[in-house]
C-alpha cells in the first residue's frame, strides 16, 4: 500500500487514537523504591501518570519537609494494543533524607481531563547513617554465618572506589571507578553492594574490564566497574562505601603452622572463609550553575549537545499529518534531557510529543540521543514556517551556556480535499490562526523633514497675516484725512450742540434772525467737518449727494432739506422769523444730529 | 543637467527601497536592515521607512531597535495604523505595557497645521471686512465669523502651547538586551533599576558618557550609558 490510501488511513488512525486517548480514563501514582532508608542513602520516587488525554499535564511537586528532592528526568511511553491506547509519563525524583525519624511523602497532584488527582502519601522511615544507630535491614547486608573479616587492607584481597573529578557542577557528567584487586581464588562468586549515592543521578557504564595491575609491587588480578554520576544539588556530596562480600580459602596462620593439625584439614575440606570487602567513601564538592548568562529557556541541562530538527517530508495536503522530529545528542545525562520548548506554530495543530532515548556507553561515558516526535496536522493551505527551536544547555568543560537551535523548517501544505481526510472544521466563526507582524509599506520614501511647529517656515506662515494686517491698516490710515480734521469729524456734533446753546442768549433777547444765522453756521460747521469740506463751500446739492452716497433715506433727507431751506429764508427774509420759529428750527437740527452722526458711523 | 542628475538619484533612491524589499521577502532580513539603515543615514524619512526598518529588526529578534523604529513611524504619521499594531504586538511578545503618552503630544503636529490654517481665515476675515464698505449686505455675518474664527484660533493655539511643552519630554528606547539603572552616573553607584530592550524610557539629561533616564508611569529615575539607549527623534 502506498500513496494516497496509505496516508488516509494515517489520518484515519490519528483521529481514532485522540479519540481514544480522550476516552481513556487518567491515573496518578506515585510510588517509592524503598520506605526505610538511612540518612547517607536516598529515595527513588517514581510519579506515573497514565491514562487518555494527558494534554500536557504535569504533576505537581509538593513541598516535601525532611527531604531534598532533585528532579531525575522523565520518561514517555505510549502503546497501541489491540486497538486500544494506553499512555503514560513517569517523573523520577531522588529524595535525599535531611534528618531521621518518621517522614511522609505528600501527595502529588494533576489536573487533567477536568480532574484533579493526587497520589497517596507515602510514609518513610529515615535511620541515621551507617556510622551509628539502628540501620534498617539491607539486601547489601551480609549474611549470617561466620564472622565476616572486614575489608581493606587485606593484602591479597581489597576494594578501591576513585571519581575522576573531586570538583564539578551539578549535572556535570563523573565516572566513578570500583576496582576489586584480588590475589587469591575465589570460592564462590562474589556478592558486590554498589555505593551508597546520595545526590547523585547515576548510569551504570557496562562492561566490567578485567585487567592485571601491580600493587605495591606485586600484581593483582583486577575487576574494574565503572558508573557514571551527575550530581544533582550542589554542596559536598558523598560516595558511599563499596562492598564486595565473598569466601577464599582460609589460609589463616592458626590452620597453616600446623600441617597436622585438625584445623588443617578441617580448612581444607570447609568451605572457605567469608569476607567483607569495603571501600572508603569519597566526598565530592558540586557547584552550584552559575546564574551569570544563564539563558531565560535553561531548564537544567548540563553536557555538550547539539539539536537538529526534520519534517518526514516537505510538502503535504491541507490535514495531513507530518511528523516533526527533534533530535538532541551530545554527552551528558541523556536519560533526564528536558524536552525543548515547542515554538509557536501557525497553522499547524500539534498532538503530544512522544519521546525515545538512544544511548550509547561505550567508553565507558553516557552519550546519545533523545529523539522527540510530534505530529503536526496543518490546519491552513500555503507555505508555513517551523521556526527554530532553541536549545540552551551548561558545559562543564567550557565552563559557560550555550544555546543552539535548529533551523527553521518550512513545510507547503496543498489545498488538498478536506472531504476525503477529515470533517472541515465549522466555520461559523473568524479564526484567528496566528499573530503576526503586517507587511511592509510600498512607501512613499521622502526626505526627512523637521517637525513644522517652531520651524522657521512656522513662524513665517504664522506671523505673516499679523504683517499684512498691520500694514493694511497702516496704509488706509494714512489713505484717509489728516488727524486734525478726524478729530474734528469726530467732535462735530459736540461741537454743534455747544454753538446752539452759545447761541441761546440771542433768542432770549428776541433776536431770533440772528440766533438762526448762528444755527445756520454750527450746521455747516457740523457738515464741514464731517466730509473735510469747507464750511462756506457746503451747499444743499453737496449735503444731497453725500447722503445718497453713504444712506439713501428719503426721509431724513426731507428733514435736513426742511430744515437747510427754513435757515435759507430767516437768512434772506429776516422780519419773518418769530422766537418760535427759531426754536422750532433748534429742535429739529437737535433731532437730525443723532441721525446724521450714525451715517458716519 | 541639473534634471538628468536628479532623475538619476531618484532612480539610485528607489533601486535601494526595492532591493531592501527583496531582501525582505527573501528572508534576508540582514541585508533589509543594512537598505532601509543606509537609506536613514541619507537623510530619508516617512513612517514607511522607519516601520520597514522596524520589521526587519522584529524577524532578526531585535526588540530594542524594532521598538525604536516603530515608535520613529508613529512619531511620523501618529494615525499609522500598522506600526501602531506591530508595535503593540511586540510589547506583547516582550511583556511590557504601552507606556502612557501625554495626551497632546501625538496631536502637536496637526494643532500646529489646524493653528497655521485658523490664523489665515481669521486675518482672511479681518481683511474683508475691512476692506469692504460700511453697511454693505453681510456685514453683521462677517462680523460674527471673524469672532468665530478669532475663538477657534485662541483654542488651537492653547492646545498647541500645551501639547509643545509636553512633547518637550525627550523619549528614547533601551537598545541593549537588558540595562542597570544606576541612582548616579557612575560605575560605582547602586543601581536603582533594571529595564529590559525595548523599554521606552524619557531621557532627561545627559552627564558625560550617562544619560539620566526616567519611568514617569513609576516614578522611577536613574542612569544608563548613552550607549545603551536611542533617541527617538532623530537629529
Amino acid at each position: 500500500m502506498s500513496g494516497k490510501p496509505r496516508r488516509i488511513l494515517n489520518v484515519l488512525f490519528l483521529l481514532c487514537f485522540a479519540g481514544l486517548l480522550h476516552a481513556a480514563d487518567v491515573s496518578l501514582t506515585a510510588e517509592a523504591d524503598k520506605t526505610e532508608v538511612r540518612m547517607d542513602d536516598t529515595i527513588t520516587l517514581r510519579v506515573t501518570l497514565s491514562g487518555g488525554d494527558l494534554n500536557g499535564a504535569r504533576p505537581v511537586p509538593p513541598e516535601m519537609p525532611g527531604f531534598r528532592a532533585a528532579f531525575a528526568g522523565q520518561s514517555q511511553n505510549i502503546s497501541f494494543v489491540n486497538g486500544k491506547v494506553s499512555s503514560e509519563i513517569s517523573f523520577t525524583y531522588v529524595l535525599q533524607p535531611l534528618s531521621p525519624g518518621d517522614r511522609t511523602i505528600p501527595p502529588f497532584t494533576v489536573t487533567a481531563g477536568g480532574r484533579t488527582l493526587a497520589t497517596a502519601p507515602i510514609a518513610v522511615k529515615v535511620f541515621p547513617g551507617s556510622s551509628g544507630g539502628a540501620a534498617p535491614p539491607s539486601r547489601g547486608s551480609p549474611p549470617s554465618g561466620p564472622a565476616p573479616s572486614t575489608g581493606r587492607p587485606a593484602r591479597d584481597l581489597f576494594l578501591t572506589a576513585s571519581v575522576n573529578k573531586s570538583t564539578a557542577y551539578v549535572g556535570e557528567p563523573l565516572t566513578l571507578s570500583v576496582r576489586f584487586y584480588s590475589r587469591v581464588s575465589l570460592l564462590s562468586q562474589p556478592g558486590y553492594s554498589p555505593p551508597s549515592l546520595t545526590g547523585f543521578l547515576s548510569e551504570d557504564l557496562p562492561p566490567q574490564s578485567q585487567f592485571v595491575d601491580t600493587f605495591d609491587g606485586r600484581k593483582f588480578s583486577v575487576i574494574e566497574l565503572k558508573t557514571a554520576l551527575f550530581p544533582a544539588s550542589p554542596g559536598v556530596s558523598t560516595v558511599g562505601a563499596a562492598a564486595l562480600e565473598c569466601r577464599t580459602e582460609d589460609f589463616s596462620n592458626d590452620a597453616m603452622n600446623d600441617p597436622f593439625g585438625s584445623s588443617f584439614f578441617q580448612n581444607f575440606f570447609s568451605n572457605g572463609r567469608q569476607r567483607v570487602l569495603r571501600s572508603d567513601p569519597i566526598k565530592v564538592k558540586v557547584l552550584p550553575l552559575p546564574s551569570e548568562g544563564r539563558p531565560a529557556d535553561f531548564r537544567g541541562d548540563v553536557g555538550r549537545y547539539r539539536i537538529s530538527a526534520a519534517l518526514d517530508r516537505a510538502k503535504t495536503s491541507l490535514h495531513e499529518p507530518v511528523t516533526l522530529t527533534v533530535t538532541i545528542e551530545g554527552e551528558g545525562n541523556i536519560n533526564a534531557l528536558s524536552t525543548p520548548e515547542p515554538p509557536a506554530l501557525a497553522g499547524l495543530k500539534a498532538y503530544e510529543t512522544l519521546s525515545s532515548l538512544n544511548i550509547d556507553k561505550s567508553g565507558w561515558k553516557v552519550r546519545g540521543s533523545k529523539v522527540f516526535k510530534t505530529v503536526l496536522k496543518p490546519e491552513v493551505s500555503g507555505r508555513l514556517q517551523i521556526p527554530a527551536i532553541p536549545f540552551s544547555f551548561f558545559d562543564p568543560e567550557t565552563r559557560s551556556y550555550r544555546t543552539t537551535q535548529t533551523e527553521p523548517l518550512s513545510l507547503s501544505v496543498a489545498p488538498g480535499e478536506e472531504s476525503s481526510v477529515a470533517p472541515a472544521p465549522p466555520a461559523a466563526d473568524v479564526r484567528v490562526i496566528s499573530r503576526d507582524i503586517r507587511y511592509l509599506k510600498a512607501g512613499p520614501l521622502r526626505r526627512r523633514r523637521t517637525p513644522f511647529g517652531g520651524s522657521n517656515a512656522f513662524w513665517i506662515l504664522n506671523l505673516l497675516p499679523w504683517g499684512l494686517f498691520l500694514f493694511f491698516v497702516g496704509v488706509r490710515g494714512l489713505r484717509r484725512r489728516p488727524a486734525s480734521e478726524d478729530a474734528a469729524a469726530r467732535r462735530a456734533r459736540v461741537t454743534a450742540r455747544r454753538a446752539l446753546k452759545g447761541a441761546e442768549p440771542l433768542l432770549k433777547k428776541g433776536d431770533a434772525p440772528a440766533y438762526l444765522s448762528a444755527l445756520e453756521k454750527s450746521l455747516r460747521e457740523y457738515w464741514a467737518a464731517k466730509t473735510a469740506a469747507s464750511a462756506s463751500a457746503v451747499t444743499w446739492e453737496e449735503m444731497s449727494g453725500v447722503l445718497a452716497e453713504r444712506a439713501p433715506r428719503p426721509d431724513l433727507e426731507r428733514r435736513l432739506r426742511e430744515l437747510w431751506d427754513g435757515l435759507q429764508r430767516a437768512r434772506y427774509t429776516p422780519g419773518l422769523v418769530t422766537p418760535d420759529d427759531a426754536r422750532a428750527q433748534a429742535a429739529a437740527f437737535e433731532r437730525l444730529l443723532p441721525e446724521l452722526e450714525a451715517l458716519w458711523k | 543637467m541639473i534634471f538628468t542628475s536628479a532623475a538619476c538619484f531618484a532612480a539610485a533612491v528607489d533601486e535601494r527601497w526595492t532591493q531592501a524589499k527583496s531582501a525582505y521577502d527573501q528572508g534576508n532580513y540582514s541585508a533589509a536592515r543594512e537598505s532601509y539603515e543606509g537609506l536613514v543615514r541619507d537623510g530619508w524619512g516617512g513612517d514607511a521607512l522607519f516601520y520597514n526598518l522596524a520589521n526587519s529588526y522584529y524577524r532578526l529578534g531585535r526588540s530594542g531597535p524594532a521598538r525604536l523604529n516603530y515608535e520613529r513611524a508613529l512619531a511620523e504619521s501618529s494615525g499609522d495604523e500598522d506600526a501602531r499594531y506591530n508595535r503593540n504586538l511586540l510589547l506583547a511578545r516582550l511583556d511590557l505595557k504601552e507606556d502612557s503618552e501625554s495626551p497632546l503630544a501625538p496631536w502637536v503636529s496637526v494643532l500646529t497645521w489646524l493653528f497655521t490654517g485658523l490664523n489665515f481665515v481669521f486675518f482672511g476675515i479681518l481683511f474683508f471686512r475691512l476692506s469692504s464698505e460700511r453697511g454693505e449686505a453681510g456685514s453683521e455675518a462677517s462680523w460674527w465669523a471673524a469672532w468665530g474664527a478669532g475663538l477657534a484660533l485662541a483654542v488651537a493655539g492653547g492646545l498647541m502651547i500645551a501639547g509643545w511643552n509636553q512633547s518637550r519630554e525627550t523619549w528614547a528606547v533601551v537598545t541593549a538586551p537588558r540595562v542597570e539603572a544606576r541612582s548616579a552616573p557612575s560605575d560605582d553607584s547602586g543601581v536603582a533599576f533594571t529595564a529590559p530592550e525595548g523599554q521606552k524610557v524619557a531621557a532627561l539629561s545627559e552627564s558625560g558618557p550617562w544619560m539620566e533616564i526616567g519611568l514617569p508611569s513609576q516614578g522611577l529615575k536613574g542612569w544608563i550609558k548613552k550607549s545603551d539607549v536611542e533617541p527617538i527623534q532623530l537629529p
